[in-house]
């Protein structure tokens, strides 16, 4: 049923940029435990040098740390081609360097208040092979670079002395104005992302710049009121990433301002609390992973069968949890910690100049690890969409505004109207063109003297024929076409609004209670399956050789079924291995069997061919 | 009286839900499959009366002395049986038990029972995987391998699992797939 437009909170369009931006400045709720929070840049780069690394393979330093300033970073110094300039928030560290800043903090992070758990574990959430995955991606992590084991303590005891000396919480916006949209776009850049290293995520990164955009219109009185809310996501792209503003089950606001769920460690924006199991594919195996999907697509659409492993990810894909929780610190309006705001545009010097990264540099082939560029830049310095392409980053580029739409609608609707009228004078005149020569070739058909005659006037009447079918389809499509948009103009003219998540393909959801019921139980079961089945296999070679391979497919067979009670799809897991065993033992037959299987065939098809024969001969 | 209704009962509340022809067709596949299994163990324990018969003290019940007289089983006495002669009453035993076992899930899922299409399904899974055994072993038997198969085939069209709302509970997932953040 379509939601009921709400009463929106409302702004003057005269406004100035950081009226607009103080108005609806969003709520951040945070997750028990969370390290780093939105900070300003000038106290990052007080902590940095600057570096660049060079396409031989050394870095070298440009500016030592405590110097660098916005100044330099509005005139970053020159780079020779193919080089990555990169701010370093803390300094290579030896081994006594990185065992103090581990010690120091620990003592300093014992905070039973601010403490993060990460309840169920997030093997216990998945199965072998994705486990198998994911030992396979943390050996990539010993080859690929990584940002060094202490970093985190140290970036996050540098936090904690920035925040002493000068508390505050910041963000960046901007205000841009696209197609009568009036967009809002909140940046918020933290000292570090210590995904993996707290909370057993993907990557850990210096430095980290999250983004957020509301979608104003002038709703006819002078005033903007809020449309949409739009929040970056890691695995999200355009129409996904947006919420309506009264959709009430996907979005929250308090006060006039929208809440941000952040993803601990990872700082990615949520609309609704709770721990969101993201799926992230191995490089290595993304080959694999491709190959699966596409069999996979030919066992559903080809042989019409039900999806082996269900309609989600493919198995050679890592679970990792984005805990985005929201129990811990709350920074917005009216929470304990209030926003510190700072106006940004093209205009800023170090938005526009500096175009490295604004953290190390890790030479991670697959990025991760490496730190991001700044809000106006991707990594390889190219312009970011969501800075250049406000509107198409969430889809938005193809919508109007409400008040737009309508008039939009009207000018559709008396476009159609008028093309309907000149199609009907168009499909009369033809219709009597062709009974014309529909007239004239039935009455020379018996005279064949002018057949030449006959041939080229019926080649003009086919011809006529089809035309005049084309637009009398153009005219039935078009009132189709003209009942919909009619209907559309009545309904918004009622008020009457879209399903609010009709444009959503893919929903991201937090984890159901269901999926979570996991107890303790099955955390012991996820931790020692695997070392279970190891010695089940050294059983079976020492005590049962000639029966090693049944045995293995019997243990595995019987682990992945105790596995699949615990995670709640056992009818689904059954399903899944009784048609991989079909599938071999299908093949298994064919290859043993081909000559039995082309005799039996051509057999086959010699009865039908008598049968057939037999049948014609009786008639 | 009918001893069993393969008619699926519904609540009144319940529209009636229409049986598809490949459920039909892959349950007189497996009644099939059951009846021989039934009857290839009660063959074999018939085989093997005399041994089966060592194994259990006829002479202490008058009512097994019976059966036994009955059955014309030799008087012999009470004793073990070597590994030879036990593994074919082994055998005839599990052929007998999983027949009776696959017997109750087929007239279950007959009767359009979910659980019944999951444990026939898991049936044929561990069929499947003796079998394979077989075929390890160096006796194949690749008629058994082939009907299994084409039962669990059948079994996993779309079809069939929504008429036993199979896919009811997993319609939606919410794991989110990726690029390498």
């Amino acid at each position: 049923m379509p939601a009921q437009i709400s009463s929106s909170p409302k702004i003057p369009e005269t406004a100035s940029d950081l009226e607009l931006l103080r108005r609806f400045e969003p709520v951040l709720r945070f997750i028990r435990g969370e390290y780093f929070y939105p900070s300003d840049i000038e106290r990052y780069i007080q902590h940095c040098s600057l570096w660049m690394h060079l396409p031989d393979g050394h870095d070298e330093m440009l500016i030592r740390q405590g110097q660098v300033t916005l100044d330099i970073l509005a005139d970053p110094p020159p780079v020779p081609t193919g080089a990555v300039q990169f701010l370093r928030l803390v300094e290579p560290l030896d081994l006594g360097d990185s065992a103090k800043a581990m010690i120091t903090h620990t003592r300093k992070t014992r905070d039973k208040e601010n403490k993060f758990h990460a309840g169920q574990g997030r093997l216990a959430r998945v199965g072998y092979i994705s486990r198998l995955a994911d030992a396979f991606f943390s050996l990539t992590l010993l080859m690929r670079g990584r940002v060094p084991g202490a970093t985190a303590a140290v970036a996050e005891l540098e936090y904690r002395d920035a925040q002493r000396a000068d508390e505050k919480y910041v963000y960046h916006g901007r205000v841009i104005r696209h197609n009568g949209w009036v967009v809002l776009q909140y940046w918020f850049f933290y000292f570090y992302n210590g995904w993996r290293s707290a909370y057993h995520g993907v990557n850990d990164h210096e430095a980290d710049w999250e983004m957020m955009m509301l979608y104003l219109y002038p709703c006819g009185d002078g005033m903007l009121t809020p449309r949409w809310a739009g929040y970056a996501a890691h695995d999200f792209h355009g129409d996904d990433l947006r919420r309506r503003w009264d959709d009430q089950d996907q979005l929250d606001v308090m006060d006039g301002h929208p809440v941000v769920y952040v993803g601990a460690g990872s700082h990615a924006s949520y609309f609704r609390p709770g721990e969101y199991v993201t799926a992230v594919s191995v490089a290595l195996l993304a080959p694999v992973t491709r190959l699966l999907d596409g069999l996979n697509k030919f066992w559903m659409e080809t042989l019409k069968q039900a999806p082996i492993f269900g309609t989600g990810p493919f198995v050679f894909r890592i679970p990792f949890v984005d805990y985005a929780r929201g129990d811990g610190v709350n920074i917005g309006p009216g929470q304990k910690y209030e926003w510190t705001p700072v106006v940004i545009n093209e205009s800023v010097p170090w938005v526009k100049n500096y175009r490295g990264l604004w953290g190390l540099y890790a030479r991670d082939p697959i990025a991760g690890e490496n730190a991001p560029s700044g809000p106006m830049y991707n990594r390889d310095g190219s312009v970011r969409s969501s800075w250049y392409d406000t509107l198409g980053f969430s889809g938005l580029d193809k919508v109007p505004t409400p008040p737009a739409e309508l008039d939009l609608l009207d000018k559709r609707c008396v476009e159609l109207e008028a093309r309907q009228v000149a199609l009907d004078q168009e499909i009369l005149v033809k219709s009597e063109a062709l009974h014309r020569l529909g007239v004239t070739a039935e009455a020379l058909q018996d005279d064949a003297f002018v057949t030449k005659q006959v041939l080229a006037i019926e080649k003009n009447r086919d011809e006529l024929s089809a035309g005049v079918r084309a637009l009398r389809r153009e005219q039935t499509e078009n009132e189709v076409l003209l009942t919909s948009l009619k209907r559309r103009v009545e309904r918004l003219r009622a008020g009457i609004e879209d399903d609010p998540q009709m444009h959503i393909k893919h929903l991201a959801e937090p984890a159901s209670a269901a999926q979570l019921r996991f107890d303790r139980l099955a955390e012991a079961w996820s931790a020692v399956s695997i070392g279970l089945i190891l010695a089940g296999i050294v059983s079976l070679i020492l005590f049962n050789p000639k029966e090693v391979w049944t045995g293995l497919a019997a243990l595995l067979f019987v682990f992945v079924l105790i596995e699949s009670i615990f995670h709640g799809n056992f009818q689904q897991t059954v399903a899944a291995v009784s048609v991989l065993l079909a599938v071999m033992a299908m093949l298994l037959v064919i290859f043993m069997n081909w000559q039995l299987i082309l005799v039996g065939g051509a057999i086959a098809l010699a009865i039908y061919l008598i049968w057939q024969n037999v049948r014609e001969l009786g008639r | 009286m009918k001893f069993f209704s393969f008619k699926k009962k519904t609540k009144d509340s319940e529209p009636h839900t229409k049986r598809p022809a490949s459920v039909t067709l892959i349950a007189w596949l497996s009644l099939i499959d059951m009846f021989i299994t039934i009857l290839i163990g009660l063959l074999g324990i018939w085989i093997m009366l005399p041994q089966v018969a060592r194994l259990i003290p006829i002479s202490a019940s008058p009512v097994l002395q019976e059966m036994a007289d009955w059955l014309e089983v030799p008087q012999t006495e009470t004793g073990t049986l070597t590994a030879q002669e036990l593994q074919p009453i082994i055998e005839a035993v599990f052929d007998l038990v999983t027949g009776i076992l696959g017997l109750y899930f087929t007239l279950n899922f007959l009767r359009l029972k979910p659980w019944g299409w999951t444990w026939l399904m898991l049936y044929n899974g561990v069929v499947l995987i003796i079998l394979f055994g077989d075929c390890i072993r160096g006796e194949p038997d690749y008629v058994s391998l082939f009907l299994s198969a084409l039962v669990i085939l059948l079994m996993n069209q779309k079809e069939v699992r929504i008429a036993f709302k199979i896919d009811k509970k997993y319609a939606s997932t919410n794991l989110i797939i990726s690029k390498n953040s």
